[in-house]
């Protein structure tokens, strides 16, 4: 419907949408100086709700344009809007038609008088017919219509400029060779040596699985000498000077979470951090109709910007978040989920240390926890797994100058630097932690932060193995893609950093391949020790146990069953109690036991890397969705 | 930054050689230890004979001491104990060095100390194990000391490692652990977080509130649990390796020959001077002497600590936990591996506190001068009165040196030994370890690592070419099996054909066979 009628914004956002004179007169402030239309700052930094908005248009008489997505077309000056795209999007301003003598527009803000006179100064010609539509409508138009080339980008950068580095390819010949000429050579000496063989493989099974975890403990030992030094003093921080701080990017990748949307707007209000600095982004799947009809009827003021990511393949957070990137405005850049808590003063202190730091430092991990720690035997062991990565584990590398994989969010970018390393792998799905090995091979550096953002835990069975099986496939895809060349990784990254890599990326899926086969070994060799077979075949005076005992004695001689047995044992508790020390660092006491039961977390360990091996093969770069917004805990226990 | 790593290895280096060239002209005086034969003649076996390399592996005690030095028994003419207790207390004297050189005069000043002390020299120098479990010590009170400032995690994991590692020497010092326990008792009252003010403040704060008196006691167990749970966690292991090796999770307790005095703990006290009697009486208090000459620096410790609290109560209950462990066993526990920890915790007490100090009396003054050589006097004077045989024997061999006749006795049956040709040996190998360490490969025998021990036993000329055994003037002569054993055939009137081939006051070589 064309509008002839004309719209004031005292009417609509004062009158109808309940915005006070003072709070009009600092949006008009913003406007000016973020360079962004007024209904964005109102809608995006935390003055007016979505809801509120609708509501304000439908009173005044506007019948809202609803766009058919599926059917929009690139207007025939399609470059002008392609290179000023950015400016449509703070506009909210998309053109639906045009030809040589008519001009049609879909825009948000119809008392924003500016803003169609610069469009009709940069499409040349007079506005004919505008439509009013709401500005989550606008913007997901404009990124599927004028978007692809920032979206072919944020999939293609880093196979385009540095091939070798990407896992759109798995395994390459060279490495498909290397393990076929393993497993014949492992089959002929097993067939003319099979027991020196099989003593070996075992030998060097344990053997791995013993240096990978005591790398682990050690690692966390050299982590907690640490923990009582601050990175940034509270005088360091009461220093920092609000005017000074720089324009700081949250980029919040969603997918179907419409639950802890609400959340987040809170969590993000409690950010330390002044708010016309912040640049956050909402980055919404253009096909996830849940989280995008979640925002848009929002009823209360958010401080974020939606943003709305073109469909395409892969659908993984890299990709989201690398077209986030092409968006974004701050001199730092950090990655939160919907549902995070991070300190207040994060940002302040992230700002600080970059400041104290060399400036090959480009990337700060901060520490993740949970806040729904004790809502069930799952999150309280997720607790303790992440309390020693995040306290211990990567402190632990960070002192050694080993590459630090990073975590999945509050990971502090510089954006220079970033865009300089390519952002994201978007075929891998462990894209962090690559991304920190990435950084590394080039000379940078990543640092850890004593500041502790709060998560939730998964707190559902199936729904952790689907998150952890991810998290382990895109370990082992991290592992090939930098082991295509292990030369020039040993070159890159120095024998410190090789032998890192090997136990920290390589030694983590391992160790899951290999303990349930460990451990199925000793549940056999104790059923056969004990007798316990016997006892199952009671019909029979004819000892079972014993006779397969000396039957496979050659294979498993005494010593190496004693190896194995000391070794598993004392990898599971040294496992135990670096799970204990970090609860026991946080004091959560009443976490310290559950570490106990740390063998059968491993286990879970063991399913979800044997999930993700076969995903490696058949899917490799399937998503494996972690759902959020299960938990019924709201609010952070004990910290 | 590189040049004073390589002068601290070069310290290192240097300060080893000096022990290492002291234990041997130590030995060149008579001196020697029934623990380094042991170690050495272990570390040969497990080499030597495949089929007891679990049993050798696995049980021989202590098992940190006998697995650190195997690697050094590469040089055949100096055991590997003695190479290990050179290089642990070299690098423990170097690390003080630097301590010291940093620190202010009076550690300077007590770096004498550490350089003459007997107890230091002695675990320098003798080749027992003495040597790991003095720096044991004085790990584990360093990182007390360290907690009691830090309450962190890592000095608290610390401590428990040091714990492990002393587990794995001897699974008694698991008590330690009770020493602690007050220690992390009192320090989680200073750990409460948003209580401020002296102790009894905290404390009265602490127990009138329901939540904080919660938080406190679930700190406090937390706090004891990641301490003992490495030692705790390596005896349950070993348990399980005793088990799964022998059937039996105590195996260990069980088993011979498995430590230098397995046989008996009153090995130390052969030929024992009666006037060492009155130390060991149950009824009276002689035996506090030989504590307190021990206990001079710690005693200095205690009274020079101005808002060190913690330092004095941990010292305090060091002396108060060795006295009462000699007290409940003289025999066992008035010996240098159980008392040299009131040496450790002081020496630990100086260093942890010397940054502290600041102004100090000219009486402080003096007496800190006067400490290193009233230590080394008063210790001197244990070594001169200890109820330890090998203790006792150290100081003599620096300032009298004499011939012992067990030795000489040893090293006449090794000779004897020697002189035979490739030869299999049956002998009780929880005694005659020292001769047995001597033989090269040539030689093998049956010993208690053997699966055929009790056949060879039954039929010593099946099995073997020389026996060797002791007579009854030895003190062991009742516990050993072979002797027992020929007993025993003799009064079954088997007359095995032998011939003796090398006899003296303790010992005899019988040669099998026509």
């Amino acid at each position: 419907m064309m509008h002839t009628k004309e719209y004031y914004r005292k009417s609509l956002f004062q009158e109808k949408g309940n915005l006070r004179a003072d709070q009009i007169e600092r949006i008009e402030f913003l406007e000016k100086s973020l360079q962004k239309s007024f209904l964005k700052i109102a809608l995006n930094y935390g003055y007016l709700s979505r809801r509120a908005w609708k509501k304000a248009l439908i009173e005044e008489g506007v019948e809202l344009y609803q766009f058919n997505f599926e059917s929009l077309e690139a207007i025939s000056n399609q470059e002008v809007v392609k290179t000023q795209l950015h400016w449509f999007l703070d506009c909210l301003v998309f053109p639906l038609k045009q030809t040589d003598d008519y001009l049609e527009v879909v825009l948000s803000d119809p008392s924003d008088s500016i803003n169609i006179n610069n469009v009709e100064e940069l499409l040349g010609q007079k506005v004919d017919k505008f439509h009013v539509a709401e500005d989550l409508d606008v913007l997901k138009a404009l990124h599927i219509t004028y978007g692809l080339d920032y979206l072919d980008k944020a999939i293609f950068r880093i196979y385009d400029s540095d091939r070798e580095s990407c896992a759109i390819e798995t395994f390459t010949k060279k490495q498909l060779i290397f393990i076929g000429a393993i497993l014949i050579l492992g089959a002929s000496l097993f067939y003319f040596f099979p027991v020196g063989v099989a003593i070996t493989f075992n030998l060097i099974l344990n053997a791995l699985l013993f240096l990978s975890i005591s790398f682990k403990f050690l690692l966390t030992l050299y982590g907690s000498r640490m923990e009582t030094s601050r990175k940034v003093s509270k005088a360091e921080l009461d220093k920092v000077n609000d005017d000074e701080l720089p324009i700081y990017t949250i980029l919040l990748p969603v997918f179907k979470e419409s639950e802890v949307i609400h959340k987040l707007v809170w969590n993000l209000r409690n950010l330390d951090y002044p708010l016309e600095k912040l640049d956050v982004k909402l980055l919404i799947e253009a096909d996830d109709a849940m989280t995008y009809n979640a925002v848009k009827d929002m009823n209360f003021p958010c401080i974020f910007e939606p943003l709305i990511i073109p469909p395409a393949q892969p659908k993984t957070k890299p990709k989201a978040c690398n077209y986030g990137l092409y968006f974004s405005k701050g001199k730092y850049l950090t990655i939160y989920d919907a549902e995070d808590i991070p300190d207040n003063n994060q940002l302040k202190l992230v700002t600080s240390l970059f400041k104290k730091i060399p400036d090959d430092y480009v990337v700060i991990q901060c520490a993740l926890n949970y806040f729904n720690k004790k809502e069930n035997l799952l999150t309280r062991l997720f607790t303790l797994e992440y309390s020693y990565w995040f306290d211990y584990m990567l402190p632990g590398l960070d002192n050694l100058d080993v590459p630090i994989p990073l975590g999945g969010t509050s990971n502090h970018f510089k954006f220079d630097k970033l865009m300089e390393l390519g952002g994201w792998d978007g075929f891998n799905v462990t894209e962090d932690a690559d991304l920190g090995l990435r950084a590394y091979a080039k000379s940078y550096k990543v640092t850890v932060l004593d500041s502790t953002t709060l998560e939730e835990a998964n707190n559902d069975f199936f729904n952790w193995i689907r998150q952890r099986s991810r998290w382990i496939k895109g370990y082992m895809q991290t592992y090939l893609v930098h082991m295509r060349n292990p030369i020039k990784l040993l070159q890159k990254v120095g024998v410190k950093g090789f032998f890192g890599f090997q136990f920290f990326i390589g030694g983590t899926f391992f160790t899951f391949l290999v303990y349930p086969i460990l451990l199925l070994f000793l549940i056999f060799m104790l059923i056969l020790n004990t007798g316990l077979l016997d006892f199952l075949f009671f019909w029979t005076d004819y000892s079972v146990s014993q006779n397969i005992l000396e039957s496979i004695q050659l294979f498993f001689p005494d010593w190496l069953v004693i190896i194995a047995i000391f070794n598993f044992s004392v990898g599971n508790l040294m496992m135990i109690y670096v799970n204990m020390m970090a609860v026991f660092r946080r004091r959560s006491y009443t976490l310290i036991l559950y570490a106990l039961i740390n063998p059968l977390y491993w286990l879970m360990h063991s399913i979800s890397a044997y999930k993700g091996l076969i995903q490696l093969i058949t899917k490799p770069f399937y998503w494996e969705k972690t759902n959020h917004g299960l938990t019924k805990s709201s609010k952070p226990s004990s910290i | 930054m590189r040049k004073s790593k390589i002068s601290y290895w070069l310290g290192w280096l240097v300060f080893s050689i000096g022990y290492l060239v002291l234990s041997q002209w130590l030995a060149s005086r008579g001196f020697y230890t029934l623990e380094s034969f042991f170690v050495d003649y272990r570390a040969d076996i497990l080499v030597r004979f495949p089929e007891g390399f679990l049993r050798t592996f696995y049980f021989t005690s202590p098992a940190v001491f006998f697995l650190s030095s195997v690697p050094f028994n590469f040089i055949s003419s100096i055991p590997g104990s003695f190479f290990l207790n050179a290089l642990l207390i070299g690098g423990l004297t170097n690390h003080l060095f630097f301590k010291s050189w940093k620190g202010k005069y009076p550690s300077k000043f007590f770096f004498l100390y550490i350089l003459f002390s007997p107890v230091i020299l002695f675990a320098g120098t003798s080749g027992t194990s003495l040597a790991v479990y003095l720096v044991l010590y004085y790990l584990l009170f360093y990182v007390t000391f360290k907690y009691t400032e830090s309450h962190s995690v890592f000095h608290l994991t610390l401590m428990s490692l040091t714990m492990g590692l002393f587990v794995l020497m001897d699974m008694e010092y698991m008590k330690l652990i009770l020493l602690l326990v007050p220690v992390l008792f009192f320090v989680s009252f200073f750990k409460a977080k948003g209580i401020r003010g002296n102790f009894y403040t905290r404390a009265s704060v602490i127990f009138s509130n329901n939540s904080q008196r919660r938080k406190f006691f679930t700190g406090f167990f937390s706090s004891v649990l990641i301490v003992a749970f490495i030692p705790l966690m390596s005896y349950l292991i070993f348990l399980m390796i005793n088990k799964v090796f022998s059937g039996s999770y105590f195996f260990f307790e069980k088993s011979t020959g498995d430590s230098w005095n397995s046989y008996s703990v009153l090995f130390p006290l052969i030929s024992i001077n009666e006037d060492l009697w009155p130390n060991l009486a149950q009824i009276n208090s002689r035996f506090l002497g030989l504590i307190l000459l021990l206990s001079v620096t710690a005693i200095y410790q205690i009274l020079d600590s101005k808002n060190q609290a913690a330092k004095s109560f941990i010292l305090i209950l060091v002396i108060l936990f060795a006295i009462s462990e000699a007290a409940d066993n003289k025999m066992l526990y008035l010996d240098l591996n159980n008392l040299s920890l009131i040496t450790a915790s002081a020496i630990a007490a100086f260093f942890y506190s010397q940054n502290g100090l600041k102004s100090r009396s000219l009486t402080l003054k003096v007496l800190t001068l006067a400490l290193p050589v009233l230590a080394v006097l008063l210790e001197f004077g244990y070594f001169e009165n200890s109820i330890v045989q090998q203790e006792r024997h150290f100081a003599a061999s620096i300032f009298d040196p004499e011939e012992d006749p067990n030795l000489k006795s040893i090293e006449k049956a090794s000779l004897a030994l020697q002189n035979q040709n490739s030869a299999h040996i049956l002998a009780d190998d929880a005694i005659f370890y020292p001769e047995l360490s001597t033989l090269d490969k040539s030689f093998t025998w049956e010993g208690h690592f053997s699966p055929y021990y009790m056949h060879a036993l039954q039929q010593p000329e099946a099995y073997a070419d020389l026996i060797l055994v002791t007579k009854k003037d030895h003190p062991l002569h009742l516990n050993d099996i072979v002797a027992t054993s020929l007993k025993r055939l003799d009064s079954l009137k088997i007359e095995l054909p032998k011939k003796v081939i090398y006899e003296d006051e303790y010992r005899q070589l019988i040669k099998i066979g026509k």
